[in-house]
């Protein structure tokens, strides 16, 4: 398989804008941008050039916190930016086209923001071997 | 200065095959700006990823699309064997691959017709959808589903199919490729298909690439970039050349998957030979720890397979980019100042498919 190498490394919010620059100055294609609401929600920019796949991780805290939008270096990233909006209540700051929360029509807000589901059942308790009585 | 009105577009339109809905502003005949929204079958699939067992999801996987049905379940098996370090039986590898293909000249296939369709060539359109059911006649036979496959598996393929069988379909490929050319010619040489396709819904080879366009819209811009270059399943033991064209309309994405489709019969045909014997599943223990991007090359173009497992048998995250939401901005970058009756047959070029973008 000649798959490109993927690398990942996190960097702080407010480094995104400098680093989505760096990927377009070294001529890298946004892939996509992916949301995880984990304990924390995690943001995962995938850039890409020839042989090479990066991934660019930001955590932050609660859907509060706003990230700066790289829709003035990427144009096309405003479909992720209000995707991500409109399901995991994300504000993104400087969209050059914001949709104000209908580019997804949701029944409730942000229905993708509530912390996972831990379905994995809780390891059961070593029965108690029964004592032999002593004979 | 003309006055604007908002023409409402979709989700149900006599042209329209998917459920997507788009505020349309026009002055006079000219579409001044398209307002898109989804949301009308969203699923939650990526979010049923935490209550069921990772290699149960196999079989969501591949309901999130009809049309791309199987590639969405090999890759999602793809990303998970990766991050499970599993190195799949070589037999299964040249099946996902005979499968993928068959899945490109189906849906190529449903595309031309619906293309035919939206700029009223009904006998054109029912012509391919004719012809597409020799395909799906080979798909059956192979895995047992018109529609969907259910042969993708963590770890290998779900069926094998016999050697025999196997033989036989470079005949029935032959047959329909045969027809096929007749019907392409149309494509190629009316006079009134040209009329409605070339000029229209131009995209450059700059703003595609900006824009984060995929699949025949990128290539028809000019940009070779064709995923099965990374060399996934058996990739890496065929030539796949990207098919490019440079006008970057209507007319272009039209070519480009019309020679799609005579390279996937090429690929078959070196393919189904060369099938190799063994095993075509592995067994599987323990459950993925970590995380990986798939990335394959659908019909529509390059799709994203993120999966991060933690260790258990339920996924902490699935995620899926296709092709249609990546190719959403340009879209809406062509039917700027497009004239209205040319809306159907520009949405139509992106091959859209709503079930796969809202997932």
């Amino acid at each position: 398989m000649n798959a490109p190498a993927q690398t990942y490394s996190e960097i702080a919010p407010e480094r995104l804008l400098e680093a989505a620059n760096a990927q377009r100055a070294a001529g890298s294609r946004l892939v996509q941008i992916c949301c995880s609401r984990l304990q924390h929600f995690e943001l995962l920019y995938s850039f890409s050039r020839p042989h090479t796949i990066e991934h660019l991780r930001i955590c932050i805290p609660d859907s509060r916190v706003a990230l700066p939008s790289i829709s003035s270096i990427y144009g096309g990233s405003f479909a992720y930016e209000n995707e991500i909006h409109d399901l995991y209540g994300i504000t993104f700051t400087g969209m050059n086209v914001d949709y104000q929360g209908h580019f997804f029509r949701t029944a409730i807000p942000a229905p993708m923001a509530v912390p996972p589901v831990c379905a994995a059942p809780a390891p059961k308790p070593n029965k108690p071997q029964p004592q032999k009585e002593p004979t | 200065m003309a006055n604007r009105t908002v023409i409402p577009f979709g989700p149900q339109h006599p042209v329209l095959p998917e459920p997507i809905h788009l505020d349309l502003v026009i002055e006079d005949e000219h579409v001044v700006e398209a307002i898109p929204s989804f949301g009308f079958i969203h699923r939650g699939l990526e979010k049923l990823v935490e209550k069921k067992d990772f290699t149960e999801f196999t079989f969501i996987a591949e309901r999130i699309c009809g049309i791309c049905s199987y590639i969405h379940g090999m890759g999602y098996c793809q990303a998970v064997e990766t991050v499970m370090g599993l190195e799949i039986p070589e037999r299964a590898k040249w099946l996902r691959t005979m499968w993928s293909e068959l899945s490109r000249i189906h849906s190529h296939m449903m595309w031309l017709g619906l293309l035919a369709d939206a700029f009223g060539f009904e006998n054109l359109f029912m012509a391919c959808w004719r012809l597409r059911e020799g395909i799906l006649d080979v798909i059956e036979e192979t895995s047992g589903g018109r529609v969907i496959f259910g042969a993708a598996k963590v770890g290998g393929c779900r069926r094998d199919v016999p050697d025999d069988l196997l033989a036989r379909i470079p005949a029935q490929l032959n047959a329909v490729e045969d027809e096929l050319r007749a019907i392409t010619n149309v494509f190629r040489d009316d006079f009134s298909v040209r009329q409605r396709l070339c000029g229209v819904g131009l995209l450059s080879r700059n703003d595609a690439y900006d824009l984060g366009a995929v699949g025949p819209m990128l290539r028809a811009s000019g940009v070779a970039q064709d995923s099965r270059l990374d060399g996934y399943a058996a990739y890496d033991k065929i030539a796949v050349e990207p098919i490019v064209e440079e006008s970057g309309d209507c007319w272009g994405r039209t070519m480009v998957r019309i020679r799609e489709i005579y390279q996937s019969f090429d690929i078959l045909r070196h393919v189904l030979p060369n099938v190799p014997p063994g095993p075509v599943d592995m067994k599987i223990t323990g459950a993925p720890k970590g995380e990986f991007f798939a990335r394959l090359e659908q019909p529509r173009g390059e799709v994203i397979y993120y999966v991060k497992g933690n260790g258990t048998k339920f996924l902490d995250r699935f995620r899926v980019r296709t092709p249609t939401f990546a190719n959403i901005p340009p879209l809406l970058k062509m039917l700027q100042g497009c004239q209205l009756a040319d809306v159907p047959v520009i949405v139509l070029t992106i091959d859209p498919c709503i079930s796969c973008a809202e997932r």
